[in-house]
């Protein structure tokens, strides 16, 4: 019942003044994707997000529905649902009439509009709910009044902007999870935009992460946390330890003498050479007090401050004038001032080219 | 002198909208914010009040009475009671209220199409000239009704409406068309302050969902904006209404006459006080009707209209 094209966006650029809110961003999104723009507040997903509905009119490069050239395609023409961060619900309508204006202005029959509107109703939950008015709706019901009436339409894409960030945490874990399922229920195109990046890895097939208007990775939410492709990415998704050194030896590993004076191996999986400079990360979390099991490396810390954070204690260390951050299991007991040795696997510890 | 007060006008302009207005609910009532008055402070403030609003009232007061006075001097109180001006203003020169009534509603009328047309313009589009159509829509607050009138009288003396072939200053039209140029920053400004607070979403929710730009001007900003409009428009009637300068040179004929002229006639004849007092009292019951309903319709906004 909905039509799910694929949305293509080639070389397109968008300036505003001086500033440039997209620098040539090239996506390929698949039809019945789950497509996530994941960026810090002003890197230019939204920018992209309103040139795929027709807001902003691209200075360069185009947008193309499937095969379907839509770049100069006026938003009320194009057919997608938006759900805008603020809702946009009309104040001077019901809920009924909100859901329903997207049909009425399609000039679909007076039984038809009744019937689907009930049946999106029911798709969100919201049965009883017609004649009330937005202001009688609280924030989690107004959402799901704007998401029905953005899919009333039967829209080719469904576009998201930052829709739960005006929720709180627990609405916003319980709203996450039902657009999920309607996204996967309907089968329809999403573009969903957010700057919570554990957002974007928990509901997406893919994320792009977009950084002073360009794209910088697309990749799977698991392949962007594990194998980020610089430095940004690394410390913009979950926290980061970052070893700045130059490469010695590349052989089965990529062995760094990294600037603190320790040794960092990591797996090959980039074109370096010896005497790069590059940057190696390791999240806190892949720090263990144990060998593992598998090669690893080792690095050795004066402690500085233990924090208890519930889930586990976040240990602050010094290795030279570096801090390095680890979390590990409340059941071990250290105290500021120990020496510590963490261990961390070598496919756990990546490399980064540094990026001017 | 209209220099000075345009200058001054263009000065707070520029000065409060470097402000950014946002509505911001700070968790205590209003209410909570009121204070009580109680005991010796009443003693000075009540006596205050009541005085201030006496002086201030005692015009209409006189009005009231002197519009069913039959014989009123030397004496604080009228000697004899007649309903014969309010007879004499009713039926024998029933125009002035009546043209009053036409002229003033069809310039807040048309205040109310132009106002909304060009506060949408100012709020929305960028466009070359913007400033200058800014100014223009409130050049109007600025010139003084005596020079609207003469530079009327002289613009049009000669200017023949086409088909008709007589002067414009020689119909009653000049007189709708006067007043809505002097009232259109009313309706320029209420719609200006109720448009920047729908925000831009709602617009661009309706064409997202396939509604063209009239459509959704139709079906989502004009609504939005109605209470903001019609405000705006009946104040712009309000004002039309007791407008005197203009009037006074462009009424063509007595037939023609509006109510404020009709008031300038009987007070310089010797019988005329008593009627031109009702007319008065109808003046007044026109404006105070008038605010009560815009009152009612804007409630606390109510100053919103009058931010530049």
């Amino acid at each position: 019942m909905i039509n799910m094209v694929s949305v293509k966006l080639v070389n397109v650029i968008k300036r505003f003044g001086e500033v440039i809110a997209a620098d040539h961003v090239n996506l390929n999104i698949k039809d019945g994707e789950f497509f996530t723009l994941l960026g810090p507040s002003g890197c230019g997903k939204t920018t992209t997000l309103r040139i795929i509905a027709g807001f902003y009119h691209p200075d360069n490069g185009s947008v193309f529905f499937d095969d379907e050239d839509v770049t100069n395609l006026q938003p009320e023409k194009r057919q997608t649902g938006m759900v805008f961060q603020n809702y946009a619900l009309w104040p001077h309508m019901k809920v009924s009439e909100n859901v329903a204006y997207g049909l009425k202005v399609r000039k679909i029959s007076r039984n038809e509009i009744k019937e689907r509107v009930t049946r999106i109703l029911d798709l969100v939950q919201l049965q009883g709910m017609e004649n009330r008015t937005p202001f009688q709706l609280s924030g989690g019901q107004q959402q799901r009044v704007a998401l029905a009436r953005a899919l009333v339409i039967e829209p080719k894409v469904l576009l998201l902007d930052e829709p739960l960030s005006n929720l709180d945490a627990k609405l916003r874990l319980e709203m996450r999870r039902e657009i999920i399922q309607i996204q996967k229920k309907l089968g329809i195109t999403t573009i969903y935009v957010t700057h919570d990046q554990e957002e974007a890895l928990s509901v997406s097939d893919r994320i792009a992460i977009q950084h002073h208007g360009s794209i910088q990775q697309v990749a799977s939410p698991k392949e962007i946390y594990d194998r980020p492709k610089n430095a940004f990415i690394a410390d913009f998704i979950g926290q980061c330890n970052f070893f700045p050194g130059t490469i010695e030896k590349v052989n089965k590993y990529v062995t760094v003498a990294t600037d603190v004076e320790e040794r960092l191996r990591t797996l090959k999986y980039d074109d370096v050479k010896i005497g790069d400079r590059v940057i190696c990360v390791v999240r806190p979390e892949n720090f263990s007090l144990n060998k593992p099991t598998k090669e690893f490396n080792v690095v050795e810390c004066e402690i500085t401050s233990v924090i208890f954070i519930g889930k586990s204690n976040r240990i602050y260390g010094k290795i030279g004038d570096m801090t390095v951050l680890a979390e590990i299991p409340t059941d071990v007991t250290v105290e500021p001032g120990e020496r510590l040795s963490l261990y961390a696997s070598i496919d756990e510890t990546t490399v980064l080219p540094i990026t001017s | 002198m209209a220099g000075v007060s345009l200058l001054v006008l263009f000065l707070v302009r520029k000065y409060i909208s470097l402000r950014q207005y946002s509505i911001v609910s700070s968790g205590i009532s209003p209410a909570a914010l009121v204070k009580k008055i109680h005991g010796k402070k009443m003693l000075v403030v009540l006596p205050l009040c009541i005085n201030i609003i006496l002086v201030s009232l005692l015009p209409h007061i006189g009005i009231l009475l002197a519009s069913f006075a039959k014989v009123w001097s030397m004496t604080y109180l009228p000697e004899t009671f007649t309903l014969e001006h309010y007879s004499e203003v009713l039926f024998r020169t029933p125009q002035f209220i009546q043209n009053t009534l036409l002229y003033c509603s069809l310039s807040a009328v048309f205040d109310i199409v132009l106002g909304a047309i060009i506060s949408y313009l100012m709020v929305r589009k960028t466009f070359p000239g913007k400033d200058i159509l800014d100014g223009l829509a409130m050049l109007p607050f600025a010139i003084p009704g005596i020079v609207v009138g003469i530079g009327y009288l002289r613009a049009f003396y000669r200017f023949e409406i086409p088909g008709l072939g007589i002067p414009l200053t020689a119909t009653w039209f000049i007189l709708p068309i006067s007043y809505m140029i002097r009232r259109l920053p009313y309706t320029v400004r209420s719609s200006y302050a109720s448009l920047q607070q729908i925000h831009i979403s709602l617009e661009e929710a309706s064409m997202n969902l396939g509604a063209n730009r009239l459509q959704t001007f139709l079906r989502i900003t004009m609504p939005l904006m109605l209470t903001g409009i019609i405000a705006g428009g009946i104040l712009a009637f309000v004002n039309a209404v007791v407008e005197i300068s203009t009037t006074l040179f462009l009424t063509p004929s007595l037939e023609q006459a509006s109510l404020s002229f009709g008031i300038y006639q009987y007070i310089y004849n010797p019988q005329g006080k008593g009627p031109a007092s009702a007319l008065g009292v109808f003046a007044i019951l026109l404006v105070a009707i008038s605010i009560f309903i815009v009152q009612k319709i804007l409630g606390r906004r109510m100053g919103t209209i009058f931010r530049a």
